[in-house]
């Protein structure tokens, strides 16, 4: 009997050689159910869009696809539409952007199948009740039924579905592997499904086939870091770099261990309040107190909410908390680029106004920020000396050379544009840029998140040596516990722009 | 977890809200048409020449002119003067001219010319535009795409009367089709309707090409929608696609950019028409314009306006309309 | 691409250059008549003679030079102000607001009529009026195409530390922003220009702004149109001059505006 679908020796690659997927061997019998798992860049997507005969613009198949025996990859246009309405259903990720938003779901539907055949389809997934509804007007999870009867409909040979079980709950998980089970058996069709969730693959396929990471070739130009963080907590099959992506699990996990509020496991004392306990010593060079700001001009969306903080020279604290929560907003607004805030700010005991327009030059020198993706801040048609001359008011070659050399950068830097550096260097000029006008508060936003192990090393190891020598007070916000505790003397976690809990970083941050 | 259902407001709340914004678009409009009435109004009078000196004697005296000027009205507020002419306009009364002829007696048997010329025009260019568009976009980065674009850049680059001009040279030599009109010729009313082909031909041909690109680039855009894609790995067939998962999508830049060729057309009418010497609007304005006849100019430009508003105010609600579910 | 461009603008280039040497290369006196009305195209006047008599070729290459002169003014000036304004417009966005209101406004006067009128109102002052009433209709459309590449640099990164720094927005606009407009920029030159031999021609079709007996292109097409079929070079050759030109530098700019490159999207 053919295979519904019969996959041999596919590789799939860039018009410059970058490797998007490969797959040996994957053959689905019908009446099977096939699984494809794999961390996320494995290429699963673009296995199954290889199957309905969709490759990415400009790339390159080598190997073959059959369905019902047709080489997928080689028909002829005609042919191709005739097997997508009849011969594969495919329902792709994220169904709600894939449903014509204008169409009620009873044209929806009668555009793929054969309106009498709609009914029993409704019957099972429970649809018949809003056949008139436009899909804004359906929830998620009825978006996504819709998405499925469409494919299920005509009643193909294959049908193929990627991630079917995201933002569904266990009830419903369970109900979609029945109906999945059930078609298999009674009608004999054959199910490829692309799914992260090991344990409704256990429960619905009958083999699974685990996708490796597509092979990196040298000078790819990404960090070989990324795919260590790519690597799902779950049926990892990246087996470097384990470490790192314990690391990047987000922060929240630490909110729920470590409660607000005063009780502590150790019975130190309540931590919410500044410390006073921890400060190394006279008045601190930087405090703020009841900071809040907002999103837009009316002050209806509230980021911060009466924040406290006091920074210490030649101290570090680390900000953490989920993505959302307004760290980013925070830094902004200490370094006046927030303008929709209130609050009192205070450098060095003195009144330091919130809208950065209105601080003295000697102000804005004294707190400066390194953002978080240097290549947008870093104009691109100036060189780097360009940029760093605007930054120190002065043309003085051996300043712009000095400064350079106290960020680990050759002299030859300075003709670069940022698009020629790597990303290691263009966060070093950022760090730069920020050293230029000598700051006594550096404020440092995820500065390694786009750098690999290696080099986000060697990045915090230079401002760690910064701060002591320059007596400066740094902030480190950044998703990476080992990292911050690592390099930080006290961590301030916020939620929802509140200070959750404040204190020294390894108790914070366990 | 529990399936939440968007709510919808009542049908009756939906119904005013809408149609409050669409009052609001037309509000804007008719507004900024306001504005250049009033404009055009103050610089016709700020037009050296008085209506009244040039319709009496060039010996008349002094007092002779003031009694016209009174007569004629012109010696009142400016406010007031253009209060009462926009009274006027509603019931197309427009005023009266330099000469003492009312001015719709004047623009009046023209502008119907113009009008089925531009009407001509606008339903050649939409059908030409759409299928050209259409077409481009079945096969994208294809032949037939790039050659559908090549040459739609071209025609939008020519000047009306450079276009005008080579069709006659092209029917007069190489066809023995010459319509009977050339700059020496008149034509009577627009009784011939071989009169206005070469006219419409020159007029059509640049907003098609303009129009062409915008039809192509508005469907491109809608081809990278999600739901696009999966409407073509459904094996749904190319003019399913096209029709009815492609055009909803791109109706809002394709209907402006059809208005916005309107005001394109007016204005190159005037060219054509001196061109072929068609009886339209075009050389209402330039005789009004060389006697100096400021009300007959005002209202010319008035009408002008008042076409083009009418026809970006439906653009606009069309747009909004085919915007609602997206 | 720069290849590409320039290929493109071959044409529009020579046309160009013979319009700027022209009057050097002229074989007859410009103005007189050297011999019959429309006489066809001969051994001594390879093109014919025009409504007067007088030398198409001649007129031809004289032509050119002042539509040319006032086109590249207009082209000039309306991407310099659309640079500043759309560049300003991206920092302070009460700047864009107003120009999109008058843009809006001013697409309700078609821009011959608007030339049209300015033009008949200063008779005396040649093309002066032209010119200028070009520059401010052409404005608020150039400042669209300028702001749809400005607007998303407004609020890149470098543009807010230079605005934290102090800076003033005028200083931001033209330090921060316009450098990376550059390429923008050029096309926009160019598309300007096309328009700007658009509407100079249509004027001088019109005989604003310049009247017989300049040798213009557009005049002479006017003057001439009667006398197409005797000798329709005295037509055909200023038009083909103006087709030629217009349709080359447009293809050839088209290349720079991203939105006009082919790009490869599924197949339906």
């Amino acid at each position: 009997m053919t295979p519904a679908l019969d996959i041999r020796d596919l590789a799939i690659r860039t018009a410059e050689g970058r490797e998007l997927t490969r797959c040996g061997r994957l053959t689905a019998e019908p009446g099977a159910v096939v699984g494809v798992s794999g961390a996320s860049g494995a290429g699963k997507t673009t296995l199954l869009r290889s199957a309905v005969g969709a490759l990415p613009e400009g790339a390159w198949p080598e190997g073959s696809v059959r369905v019902h025996g047709d080489d997928v990859l080689a028909l002829a246009p005609a042919r191709l539409r005739r097997l997508r309405s009849s011969g594969v259903g495919f329902v792709g990720q994220d169904p709600a952007a894939r449903l014509n938003p204008r169409m009620p779901v009873r044209r929806l539907l009668a555009e793929t199948g054969d309106p009498a055949a709609v009914h029993d389809s409704l019957a099972e997934l429970g649809i018949s009740a809003f056949l008139h509804r436009r899909p804004g007007q359906l929830s998620g999870g009825q978006q996504r039924r819709v998405a499925l009867a469409r494919a299920l409909l005509r009643d193909a040979g294959l049908l193929l579905l990627d991630e079917p079980t995201a933002g569904l709950d266990k009830e419903l998980r369970a109900r979609l592997a029945d109906l999945l089970r059930g078609r298999a058996e009674q009608r004999g069709t054959a199910i490829v499904l692309a799914c992260h969730d090991q344990d409704f693959l256990a429960g619905v396929a009958d083999e699974v086939l685990h996708l490796g990471e597509p092979v990196e070739t040298a000078g790819a130009g990404r960090p070989p870091a990324r795919s260590a963080g790519a690597a799902e907590p779950l049926g990892d099959a990246g087996t470097s770099g384990s470490a790192e992506s314990e690391a990047r699990r987000p922060a929240p996990v630490q909110i729920a261990t470590a409660p607000p509020g005063p009780e502590r496991a150790d019975g130190e004392k309540p931590a919410v309040e500044p410390d006073s306990s921890v400060h190394i010593g006279g008045t601190p060079v930087l405090e703020a107190r009841g900071l809040s700001a907002w999103a837009d001009a009316r002050r209806r969306t509230g980021i911060l909410h009466e924040l406290d903080l006091r920074l210490e020279a030649g101290s570090a604290l680390a900000i953490t908390g989920p993505s959302g929560a307004g760290k980013t907003t925070l830094v902004r607004t200490i370094a006046g680029l927030h303008e929709r805030a209130s609050g009192e700010l205070r450098l060095n005991g003195c009144e330091l106004p919130v809208p950065g327009r209105r601080r003295t030059d000697r102000q804005r020198s004294a707190v400066q920020l390194v953002p978080q993706d240097p290549l947008t801040t870093l104009n691109p048609s100036r060189t780097v000396a360009g940029s760093l001359r605007r930054a120190l008011r002065s043309r003085d070659r051996g300043a712009i050379t000095g400064l350079l050399e106290s960020v680990g950068l050759p002299a030859e830097t300075a003709e670069r544009y940022p698009h020629e550096l790597s990303g290691g260097q263009r966060q070093r000029v950022a760090i730069a840029r920020a050293l230029a006008a000598g700051p006594q508060v550096l404020l440092c936003d995820e500065i390694t998140s786009a750098l690999d192990a290696g080099t986000a090393e060697d990045v915090l190891a230079l401002l760690s040596a910064l701060c002591r020598e320059k007596h400066l007070a740094l902030v480190l916000i950044s998703h990476e516990t080992p990292l911050l505790a690592r390099r930080t003397d006290r961590a301030l976690t916020l939620h929802r722009g509140r200070a959750t809990t404040t204190g020294r970083t390894h108790e914070v941050l366990v | 977890m529990a399936e939440r259902v968007s709510a919808r407001p009542p049908a009756a709340v939906l119904g005013r809200a809408v149609l409050w914004r669409a009052g609001l678009l037309v509000l804007r409009r008719a507004g900024l048409l306001l504005v250049l009435l009033a404009a055009v109004f103050l610089l016709v009078d700020l037009l050296p020449g008085d209506a009244a000196r040039s319709t009496l004697d060039a010996n008349a005296s002094a007092g002779e002119v003031a009694a016209r000027r009174a007569r004629l009205g012109l010696d009142r507020p400016w406010f007031e003067r253009f209060a009462h002419w926009l009274g006027g306009l509603c019931t197309g009364d427009l005023g009266v001219s330099a000469r003492g002829r009312p001015v719709w007696e004047v623009v009046g048997p023209h502008l119907p010319n113009t009008l089925l010329l531009g009407g001509i025009v606008l339903a050649l260019t939409a059908v030409a535009a759409l299928g050209l568009g259409g077409l481009a976009v079945l096969r994208p980065g294809g032949r037939l795409d790039r050659a559908i674009d090549s040459g739609a850049t071209v025609l939008l680059a020519l000047p009306e009367f450079v276009l005008g001009t080579g069709l006659v040279v092209v029917f007069a030599f190489y066809s023995d089709l010459l319509p009977a009109v050339t700059t020496t010729s008149t034509g009577g009313g627009v009784h011939d309707a071989g009169m206005l082909v070469l006219p419409a031909l020159a007029l059509a041909l640049p907003q098609i090409g303009w129009n062409t690109r915008i039809v192509r680039t508005a469907l491109t855009e809608q081809l990278r929608a999600p739901h696009v894609d999966a409407a073509v790995l459904d094996g749904l067939p190319r003019r399913r696609v096209l029709l009815h998962h492609l055009l909803p999508g791109a109706v809002p830049p394709i209907a402006t950019g059809l208005a916005t060729s309107a005001g394109l057309v007016l204005g190159g009418a005037v060219t054509v028409e001196t061109l072929f010497n068609y009886p339209g609007l075009g050389s209402v304005l330039t005789d009004a314009l060389q006697n100096r006849d400021g009300p007959t100019v005002a209202g010319v430009v008035a009408l002008a306006g008042l076409i083009i508003t009418s026809t970006l105010v439906p653009a606009d609600l069309l747009g909004r309309w085919a915007r609602r579910f997206a | 691409m720069t290849r590409a461009v320039l290929l493109r603008s071959a044409p529009a280039l020579l046309v160009l250059l013979a319009a700027l040497a022209g009057p050097w290369l002229a074989p007859h006196p410009v103005d007189e008549p050297v011999t019959a009305p429309f006489a066809e195209p001969g051994a001594q006047h390879v093109l014919g003679a025009d409504a007067l008599g007088r030398d198409v070729l001649s007129r031809v290459l004289t032509g050119g030079r002042d539509l040319l002169a006032a086109a590249a003014a207009v082209a000039v000036v309306v991407t310099g102000l659309a640079a500043l304004l759309a560049a300003l417009g991206a920092v302070r966005p009460r700047v864009r607001a107003v120009v999109e209101h008058v843009g809006d406004f001013l697409i309700l006067i078609p821009s011959v009529l608007a030339i049209l009128v300015i033009g008949t109102s200063f008779p005396g002052a040649g093309r002066l009026p032209v010119v200028l009433a070009a520059i401010v209709l052409g404005v608020p459309f150039a400042v669209r195409v300028a702001s749809a590449a400005a607007g998303p640099l407004g609020s890149a990164g470098f543009v807010e530390v230079a605005r934290a720094r102090g800076d003033r927005p005028l200083a931001v606009a033209c330090g921060e922003i316009l450098p990376n407009l550059r390429t923008t920029l050029l096309a926009l030159l160019g598309l300007r220009f096309v328009d700007a031999v658009y509407v100079v021609a249509t004027a001088g079709f019109l005989q604003v702004g310049v009247q017989p007996p300049a040798p213009d292109w557009a005049v002479m097409i006017r003057e001439n149109a009667e006398g197409i079929l005797l000798n329709p070079w005295a037509v055909a050759a200023p038009g083909a001059a103006i087709a030629v030109l217009a349709v080359s530098t447009h293809v050839a700019f088209d290349l720079l505006l991203p939105q006009a490159r082919n790009r490869t999207v599924s197949r339906l």
